[in-house]
């Protein structure tokens, strides 16, 4: 029985004809600046060579995917339309499935497919004998999310034309990545897989015949957007009904507090303070900061992240938003004071440009710690 | 962070802004029907040494090469997000180049994360309010740059 396979899910497209038992001809080639076009002359010149007509191909093999969505459209509509025309069967195979069957090992194999902004496309097989048993189904996910399924092995072999790109988020000692020769060239492993299949009696419908491009559905997607709405951010003005939970914020941050009273009275009397609060989008007020401005100049005097939201970036955002509103309002220097011990802070304040510019001695009426006095120079105004 | 622009300052701010861009950038152009969401990144074509770039309303997507290879896309006419499905739009949404979306609120769950949003409002016929949406880590890169 003679075997044509096509796969053109990846940048290198490949073609084999296989005749029982014994690979005749096979062709890959690099097609990342075209997408695929060369496909029918590949197989129109391997056929040649082998001095073999289309007619003379009893079964058809495509690799349906996962990958590139032109691709896998190009692949599956010139294995049909050749099916079609010559009355042949035709047989699917997963993308990742032909990746793993070059591999031979008894390790979990995972063979990944570079999906862009840090997904892939992947699958774990387990081989025993001539088949591969499915460990984990063909999916597109974050590489991360890979990564944790993964930790449940010791050792696992990973195979794929990407993993050069991709092989430095694998923890080296658990990964063994294939080499070159193994990496691409599915249409070989395709045409082994189709004819065992065919044999043992598989068969499809051509007309049902569709390629697995495992994009997420819209409802899973609206989903996930949700759930990432729920994490945005916004940073406004304090207002008086944000007294109570800015309190509460404060209460676990600082030994010393300010009164409600006295929050209060810095938003509705004092003309120097400008306070900011950063909120999520249900609401719920997550970190706050406050300024006094004085003339041409500005004193963080307040900043603090709810308890459970900090170490996410929070308490910077809320400094970046008051450096550009020192900004907007052309103040030429911002200052602060910030405890001694406190070198996370000072670490992140230097990274915006704050210099320590001095040392006050027992500062902080709690223990009679020292603040450090740090400066930022602005050049002053929006247009610099 | 707001840029008021008037529009004879209009390449210059495009020129500020694009100097930032690099490959892999995704950004979405968003604002009213004559708020200038073309022109803006026809501005930016221009640097890149592209002329002639038109509106993709009819194509969906237009893609140019010049200084950068970039993708041009307008979902204005979309009536259903899932259209896009037709379309490959993981290449346009995670470009080996940079991507420039009009109406991307028409696609939003397909849209990919690390979007810089940039919102154009009318002020007055001559003059347009720029907003860069601190949204994601690279707008808060180009800001930064950019200030």
């Amino acid at each position: 029985m003679r075997v044509l396979a096509l796969d053109t899910s990846t940048a290198i497209s490949s073609c084999a004809i296989l005749e029982d038992d014994l690979m005749v001809g096979s062709y890959d080639l690099n097609q990342s600046r075209n997408s695929s076009e060369s496909a029918v002359p590949m197989i129109e010149e391997m056929l040649s060579a082998l001095d073999l007509k289309i007619s003379d191909i009893d079964l058809f093999a495509v690799c349906k995917g996962p990958g590139s969505f032109t691709g896998l459209r190009i692949g599956m509509t010139i294995a049909k339309t050749f099916a079609q025309i010559n009355e042949k069967p035709i047989l699917s195979i997963s993308t990742l499935e032909a990746m793993a069957y070059c591999v031979f090992s008894d390790l979990p194999i995972v063979p990944i497919l570079d999906a862009r902004g840090g997904r892939v496309y992947a699958a774990i097989y387990k081989r025993s004998g001539k088949v591969l048993e499915t460990l984990m189904e063909p999916d597109l996910m974050q590489m991360d999310d890979l990564l944790l399924d993964l930790t449940q092995y010791k050792n696992y072999i990973v195979t794929g034309d990407s993993i050069s790109k991709l092989a430095t988020y694998f923890p080296k000692n658990q990964a063994i990545f294939t080499e070159a020769h193994l990496n691409n060239g599915n249409a070989r492993a395709a045409a082994v897989l189709a004819l065992r299949r065919y044999q043992a009696g598989e068969r499809e419908e051509l007309y049902s015949l569709v390629p697995a491009y495992l994009r997420k559905s819209q409802a899973q997607r609206d989903y996930e957007k949700k759930q990432q709405e729920v994490s945005r951010v916004l940073i406004r003005k304090m207002t008086l009904e944000d007294i109570d939970a800015v309190y509460e914020i404060q209460k676990q941050s600082f030994s010393l507090t300010w009164t409600k009273a006295s929050l209060t009275a810095e938003l509705e009397q004092n003309k120097l303070a400008h306070y900011f609060v950063l909120q999520n989008n249900m609401g719920e007020i997550i970190a706050y900061s406050g300024l006094w401005q004085v003339l041409d100049e500005a004193n963080i005097n307040n900043i603090a992240v709810a308890e459970h939201m900090q170490g996410k970036g929070y308490g910077q955002m809320l400094i970046r938003h008051m450096i550009s509103y020192a900004q907007e309002s052309k103040i030429a220097k911002i200052t602060l004071e910030v405890r001694r011990s406190n070198y996370k802070a000072i670490h992140v304040y230097e990274k915006f440009g704050f210099e320590r510019v001095g040392l006050r001695k027992n500062y902080y009426a709690d223990g009679n710690e020292d603040a450090i006095l740090m400066d930022l120079i602005l050049e002053g105004g929006l247009d610099d | 962070m707001d840029y008021i622009i008037k529009r004879t300052d209009l390449s210059e701010f495009a020129k500020k802004f694009a100097e930032h861009l690099k490959d892999g950038d995704v950004i979405c152009v968003n604002g009213d029907l004559g708020a200038g969401k073309t022109t803006f990144v026809q501005e930016i074509a221009k640097i890149w040494g592209v002329d002639g770039v038109t509106s993709p309303t009819f194509a969906l997507v237009e893609s140019y090469s010049g200084a950068f290879d970039f993708y041009h896309m307008d979902f204005y006419r979309l009536e259903d997000a899932s259209e896009i499905e037709t379309l490959d739009y993981e290449s346009f949404f995670y470009p080996d180049g940079i991507s420039f979306i009009e109406w991307g609120e028409r696609v939003e769950s397909y849209l990919p994360e690390g979007l810089i949003q940039i919102d154009i409002q009318i002020v007055d016929l001559e003059t347009r309010r720029f907003t860069i949406q601190p949204s994601s880590d690279r707008a808060l890169e180009i800001l930064e740059a950019m200030s």
